[in-house]
């Protein structure tokens, strides 16, 4: 290109481009470089990538498997992703899960309405997550710490009141609500569930004050301090949602196994922390979107979907969340590293 | 050939061109000073210089050897030494540590040897002449001043050619130590490049020096030729009055004081009372670690109080107090987060309903914020961490602004800040008092208290020891104070 061709303004001098204007292809480039769009353009890949594990997929009904199973984990990573933004953990999560279950089959059981069983066993998963809290922001102990510690107890205590009935069946209507069998317009019910709970989850991690505060929290406890953000209520209160969503996925796991025992929450925990990681979140707290979090969970849960049709067990299947969450945390520290030397 | 020739350097990253063909020459043992805004390009010469960053273009070559470019251990080969002035020392490791990084005294089984350790450390810094340095504590319980301090030591220790101090005297209030090894240092042979945006240093201590703009060299000068406000007009490229806002001129006590402190006692404060008015700026001065910041961040809330009163008459203000602290990307800033996001997390109740953040409304009230501290529109949706010093310490009084305080409270509120911004927020500052409202502020430098402040407490170990109005607010004096030069017997109670 000569230098002639170039505009000139009504001085007749030359006008350069702005070398800092974002040129398209390079908005398109960032754009691709976020996490969510790599994690949800990775799980789109894994339905055709399918094919290897089973000439069956892609299907339809493989979706429809992903998003019902998926709703678990979409849930309890809600609740470990809001924790783990304030650069916390929540390690109690499988008892919450199981007290959810267990208080939800007991109360039913013993002729609580559904509704009423469900209400009361979120309200005592709530308090569970608000014991953590109130422990987390006033004693000031380590997350996990604390975390490990109530869930061991609760899980004590579930052990010893439930003995002789360690295992629930599921109220009817919760069956029939969270199986699968039931549909809504042609759309499976927990399908219905997963993009309820997505939607209200997602307003309360990246629209609501209570979500601005905690990335304010997770970012830095003294500058919130400084910027008048109330830094123990917010931590407080994100314990607590995150106790209510280890309970909800508790109640929907009860429904979709049509009973429960104790260590119906054992296996999640790794995968929470997992989904939360892949979906590009800061392990460290302060960064990382709710869109990203629900990608990496449907992630995982169609991988988990792959290794079961390749007949693989259990075990490898959290072989595997661990060797995710690693590679993911990894490619965090690339990108970071990329992007520091480019700054 | 100069012994150090930086030789025509490029560099940019992505859109941005933050060093344009610079070049610099420095004799053996030439102190030479480097003057430029934030943002200028000072500090990404100094990452080449130092091997962390890789120039597009240009060479630097040092006693007739070429550098080789983007490698830190070749800088460091090289006999090049920096100070950063962002502290580069992890906080956890101790300051015998921070010194033997390179050459940790090790036992037979591979660990490190203490004992060594800390002879060897004290003996660094005898030599250095700061044997009052503790060597067994952590860098995080130094003072800042002591981690400067190290951060010099550590970086004059690798300088055998040439040494790069960036900002030094922002943390480390006195000079006269530093410049006695800067001059030590150049005895021996090696030649300094010395950042600084004080002028008055720049002139005592250098004897040529280079000023920058937007990547670019824009001139060149011998200490002593040209004047304090011909370096300024051409650091900032246009002309420019070096003033202060016009103090208020009534008597601010004439009326009901907006803070009130009663025998307040906090970490190092023991005692104090003293009150500040409507519209008045109050300053302390004091020298580094003389209790100051916990008088700051006990008002602030921040700081547990041990003891005393605090009343505070809001008025129609919405809160206390609000504070800029002392480290602005350690306690201020969310360093991940967008300047929006930083300008309005203070006040997220005026943009919500039932608890929903209205986007809408973010931003409008995130615009206007920006445009009360002259902030650009473009920094909003910027990770604030990759705003200049000057635009960061804009976002942190816009929040602390937009907190509505009855008194504001500021500690060392410009440092790290280019000369026009600091200006801007003197006229801030100012103006916010005029609202009526009571501001406290602290400063390393003393004539930016004498330039604001309408009264100056000085402070000596956790004590004040005089105060000055009027006419009286002035160089001389206030030093008196906060060196405490006056007998102690001499200390008035001051309301």
């Amino acid at each position: 290109m000569s230098n002639n061709t170039l505009p000139t303004d009504q001085t007749g001098a030359t006008i350069l481009p702005d070398p800092r204007q974002e040129t398209v292809p390079r908005r398109i480039g960032a754009f691709f470089a976020q996490p969510v769009v790599i994690v949800w353009i990775i799980f789109v890949l894994m339905f055709p990538l399918s094919r290897i594990v089973s000439p069956s997929f892609p299907s339809l009904g493989q979706l429809e498997s992903t998003l019902i199973l998926g709703l678990f984990l979409v849930v309890v990573a809600f609740g470990q992703g809001f924790v783990i933004l304030t650069g916390g953990f929540d390690l109690s999560l499988p008892q919450t899960i199981a007290l959810g279950a267990f208080l939800t089959g007991y109360l039913a059981n013993t002729g609580w309405p559904v509704m009423g069983a469900i209400v009361a066993a979120t309200i005592g998963c709530a308090l569970i997550g608000l014991i953590n809290g109130l422990l987390v922001a006033y004693a000031k102990f380590p997350p996990f710490i604390v975390t490990l510690a109530t869930g061991s107890i609760l899980g004590s205590v579930l052990l010893g009141v439930s003995r002789g009935t360690p295992a629930q069946p599921s109220p009817a209507a919760l069956s029939s609500l969270f199986s699968g069998k039931e549909s809504f317009l042609g759309i499976p019910t927990p399908i219905w569930a997963l993009v309820i709970f997505a939607l209200i989850a997602y307003l309360i991690q990246m629209r609501s004050t209570i979500g601005r505060r905690t990335f304010a929290v997770g970012n830095s406890e003294i500058a919130s301090r400084v910027a008048g953000v109330p830094v123990s209520s917010t931590l407080i209160i994100v314990y607590t949602f995150a106790g209510i969503s280890s309970g909800l996925a508790g109640i929907m796991l009860l429904g979709y196994s049509s009973g429960a025992d104790l260590n119906i929450g054992a296996s999640w925990l790794l995968p929470s922390i997992t989904a939360v990681v892949v979906g590009g979140s800061a392990i460290r707290g302060g960064a990382g979107s709710y869109a990203g979090t629900i990608g990496g969970a449907l992630l995982i849960t169609v991988l988990g979907i792959d290794i079961s049709a390749a007949g693989f067990s259990e075990g490898v299947k959290q072989i595997l969340y661990g060797v995710i969450i690693l590679i993911a945390l990894i490619a965090a520290r690339l990108g970071k590293d990329a992007g520091a030397a480019r700054t | 050939m100069a012994f150090v020739e930086i030789q025509n350097v490029s560099k940019h990253f992505g859109a941005t061109r933050a060093l344009q063909g610079v070049s610099l020459a420095l004799d053996r043992g030439e102190i030479h000073g480097l003057l430029g805004e934030n943002g200028a390009g000072k500090s990404t010469l100094m990452k080449v210089l130092s091997g962390v960053v890789t120039p597009d273009e240009g060479t630097v070559v040092i006693d007739r050897e070429v550098l080789k470019h983007g490698d830190p251990t070749a800088a460091r080969e090289a006999g090049i030494g920096i100070a950063f002035q962002e502290l580069s020392s992890p906080p956890n490791i101790s300051v015998a540590m921070k010194l033997c990084l390179r050459n940790t005294p090790k036992n037979v089984l591979g660990m490190i040897a203490q004992k060594r350790l800390m002879s060897h450390a004290r003996t660094i810094l005898d030599e250095y002449h700061a044997p009052y340095i503790p060597v067994d504590a952590l860098i995080s319980e130094v003072d800042l001043a002591t981690k400067q301090q190290i951060e010099i030591i550590a970086g004059m220790r690798d300088a055998k050619r040439l040494l790069v101090l960036d900002e030094p005297t922002a943390a480390l209030p006195d000079t006269a130590w530093l410049f006695a090894r800067m001059r030590h240092l150049a005895a021996q042979g090696t030649s300094i490049i010395y950042i600084s945006h004080k002028l008055k240093e720049i002139e005592e201590i250098c004897s040529q020096g280079t000023v920058i703009r937007n990547g670019r060299n824009v001139g060149n000068f011998t200490a002593g030729q040209e004047s304090e406000k011909e370096l300024v007009e051409l650091m900032i490229g246009r002309s420019f009055e070096h003033t202060f806002p016009k103090k208020r001129d009534a008597d601010v006590r004439a009326v009901e004081p907006i803070v009130r402190v009663n025998r307040l006692s906090a970490g190092k404060v023991e005692d104090v009372s003293f009150s500040i008015y409507p519209g008045e700026v109050l300053g302390v001065a004091a020298l580094e670690g003389q209790g100051q910041h916990d008088l700051f961040y006990a008002l602030a809330g921040i700081t547990p109080r041990t003891g005393g009163q605090v009343q505070i008459t809001r008025g129609s203000a919405r809160r206390d107090t609000a504070l800029v602290p002392e480290e602005r990307k350690a306690e201020a800033l969310f360093l991940q987060l967008s300047s929006l996001f930083n300008l309005t997390v203070s006040t997220l109740s005026d943009l919500s309903r039932v608890g929903i953040v209205s986007k809408k409304r973010e931003r409008a009230l995130g615009t206007a914020r920006a445009d009360g501290v002259h902030l650009p529109h473009t920094m909003l949706d910027k990770p604030v961490s990759a705003l200049s010093g000057g635009n960061q310490q804009k976002v942190v009084f816009g929040r602390a602004l937009s907190q509505d305080p009855a008194c504001l409270i500021l500690f060392d509120p410009t440092r790290g800040v280019d000369v026009p911004t600091k200006v801007e927020l003197y006229d801030l500052i100012r103006s916010y008092a005029q609202s009526g409202r009571a501001v406290l502020m602290y400063s390393t430098e003393i004539p930016e208290l004498v330039g604001v402040c309408d009264r100056v407490l000085s402070m000596h170990s956790g004590q004040f020891t005089g105060e000055f109005t009027g006419s009286l607010v002035s160089e001389s004096g206030i030093l008196t104070g906060a060196l405490n030069l006056e007998s102690m017997s001499a200390r008035r109670g001051i309301v």
